[in-house]
């Protein structure tokens, strides 16, 4: 029940776009970022999502699993799409009754924020499908480390998210076995009222917090016993570096959406 | 009166890459008072397969009935759970409550009973597992050491009087003497209750010695479904999937490759030395 969750969840393969090193894949995502965010012209998202299914194809990923990413988008997307078709008022009026007003740029709008929000999910989704979350914090630390100049804990920040990114699964896999273990014997959380609901959820959040303190502690104690001290001085097993076909995919990239920015920009 | 499992399948993450069949086809039967043992390897879907049992997981297709009632029917099934004590693995990390007796009779509680029985249900089953009412009851269930720990767990589920009683490797993680006092609360628990036992277990030892039937998964499928005794006759057949045979046997196995014809179906050490003394005085 708990386990259903795509967003932000690995996917093993051998692709070119496995291969990339994770920093080449969080700087361009942020610059695919920039560049939905910089194209103002609903149809030149066209060439931006052409050159998303490009990448998608090239992970090597089935293209239903990557877009049930949307999934659990789906009613915030629904209600950007309200509001904005909603909201705005101007344009010729297509649709008039009470106090809802639906004009022709309402409409453009809806759609382009939508899109745009589509667009971003999917670029991101495809970074983490294709990158373990460890190597994309390696990534992020390397990323950061120009920073420790001004006292920026990047190492720590690094380690604090590899760690908890390692526990989500261990953590959800215990609460669907406490839930188990209590529905055993007849625990119900599923009907009732809300006071009542919540009351119910007392037999697992105990036993849940318990475990992840004493999971914490033995964490704790097996870093200490190797000698973990930071990251001062600390080497890797697995080096970054970047490589030729890094550059390649990075100028790829940026000279296509740069090309569709200059083209918005130009319009 | 049973549990019946009539071509159970269920497959995980169904759809995705991540898809894997846990059950294929499972057709199982438990009746009343019997004790059945569940062994296979990691990841041969024993445990999902105990999870069907009292509905906590609903099949993907086929039926799992418990005494005739459908557990794919939310009311049906809610008796049926009462009916099914659930042991999972690790059972200590569901307790909660500030006091062992608090904690039993969550179960009780929740099946509607009064104060007054659930009282008396704690009292027996805290009896049963050997935790004294008097020096435990009170105490919170975090100042126990693992082996109490665990047996007030059990309690927490026999408390409900279940008829039938599934337990997910229950000895997991005990040291030798904690391991002795689970098992032999379980064998002193079937006698006391008149439950039947399902045991998911990976000492074959234990096993051999307190089993009466022995069900065999590889895979998500039953391979072998026998008594005690007949099933580890098969050992070259156990080998092949990866699993252990009791010691016994195994001893059984070499004494026949050199020579001295123990007949089969011997599988624990009481049955062999008492096979072998008969066989010294004869000589």
């Amino acid at each position: 029940m708990l386990k259903d969750i795509t967003l932000g969840k690995y996917y093993p393969g051998n692709s070119v776009v496995h291969a990339l090193d994770p920093r080449t894949k969080i700087l361009l995502t942020i610059f695919f970022m920039i560049a939905v965010f910089l194209v103002s012209d609903l149809w030149l998202f066209i060439p931006v999502t052409l050159g998303l299914f490009g990448i998608m194809l090239l992970t090597e990923i089935p293209i239903k699993l990557i877009l049930s990413s949307l999934r659990p988008m789906k009613w915030i997307l629904v209600f950007m799409f309200v509001i904005n078709l909603l909201m705005i008022r101007t344009g010729k009026v297509l649709l008039e009754f009470w106090i809802i007003k639906i004009t022709t740029d309402a409409i453009v709008r809806a759609v382009f924020v939508s899109v745009r929000l589509l667009l971003l999910v999917l670029g991101t989704s495809l970074m983490t499908l294709t990158t373990t979350p460890i190597r994309l914090t390696d990534g992020l630390e390397k990323l950061m480390s120009p920073l420790k100049v001004i006292k920026f804990p990047a190492h720590e920040l690094a380690m604090m998210m590899t760690i908890a990114l390692r526990f989500i699964p261990t953590l959800l896999d215990e609460t669907d076995r406490i839930m188990k273990a209590q529905t055993a014997r007849g625990a119900d959380f599923e009907t009732g009222s809300l006071i009542k609901r919540a009351k119910a959820m007392i037999p697992i959040m105990i036993p849940l917090f318990i475990s992840a303190f004493k999971r914490a502690d033995e964490l704790a104690v097996a870093m200490d016993s190797r000698c973990y001290h930071g990251g001062d001085g600390r080497t890797r097993m697995k080096v970054m570096h970047f490589a030729k076909r890094d550059l390649i995919a990075a100028a790829v990239l940026i000279i296509f959406f740069g090309a569709v920015i200059v083209t918005g920009i130009l319009l | 009166m049973a549990i019946e499992m009539k071509n159970v399948c269920y497959t995980y993450m169904d759809d995705s890459a991540f898809s894997h069949a846990a059950l294929k086809d499972i057709c199982l039967t438990v009746n009343e008072n019997e004790f059945v043992a569940l062994i296979g390897h990691t990841g041969s879907g024993k445990s999902t397969l105990i999870s069907h049992m009292n509905g906590l997981m609903q099949p993907q297709s086929g039926k799992v009935t418990v005494d005739g009632l459908d557990m794919s029917d939310k009311l049906k099934r809610k008796e049926g759970r009462t009916r099914v004590g659930m042991v999972f693995q690790y059972p200590e990390y569901q307790l909660f409550e500030e006091t062992v007796k608090k904690d039993i009779a969550f179960g009780p509680h929740n099946m509607g009973l009064s104060d007054e029985e659930c009282d008396e249900r704690v009292r027996e089953a805290m009896e049963l597992v050997g935790l004294s009412y008097e020096k435990f009851a009170d105490k919170s269930p975090f100042d126990l050491s693992g082996g109490e720990r665990r047996r007030a767990a059990l309690a927490g589920i026999i408390a409900m009087r279940p008829k039938y009683l599934v337990l997910d490797e229950p000895m997991a993680g005990l040291d030798p003497m904690g391991r002795r006092r689970i098992l032999d609360t379980v064998i002193s628990l079937r006698s006391a209750l008149h439950c039947a036992v399902v045991m998911v277990s990976h000492s074959m030892d234990d096993v051999a010695r307190i089993a009466e039937r022995v069900v065999v998964m590889h895979e998500g499928s039953i391979v072998m479904d026998g008594a005690v005794s007949e099933v580890f006759t098969h050992t070259e057949k156990l080998r092949e999937i990866g699993l252990e045979i009791p010691t016994a046997a195994r001893i059984a196995d070499g004494l026949r490759m050199r020579g001295v014809d123990v007949p089969k179906g011997i599988c624990t050490i009481e049955a062999l030395s008492e096979y072998l003394t008969g066989r010294l005085k004869k000589c």
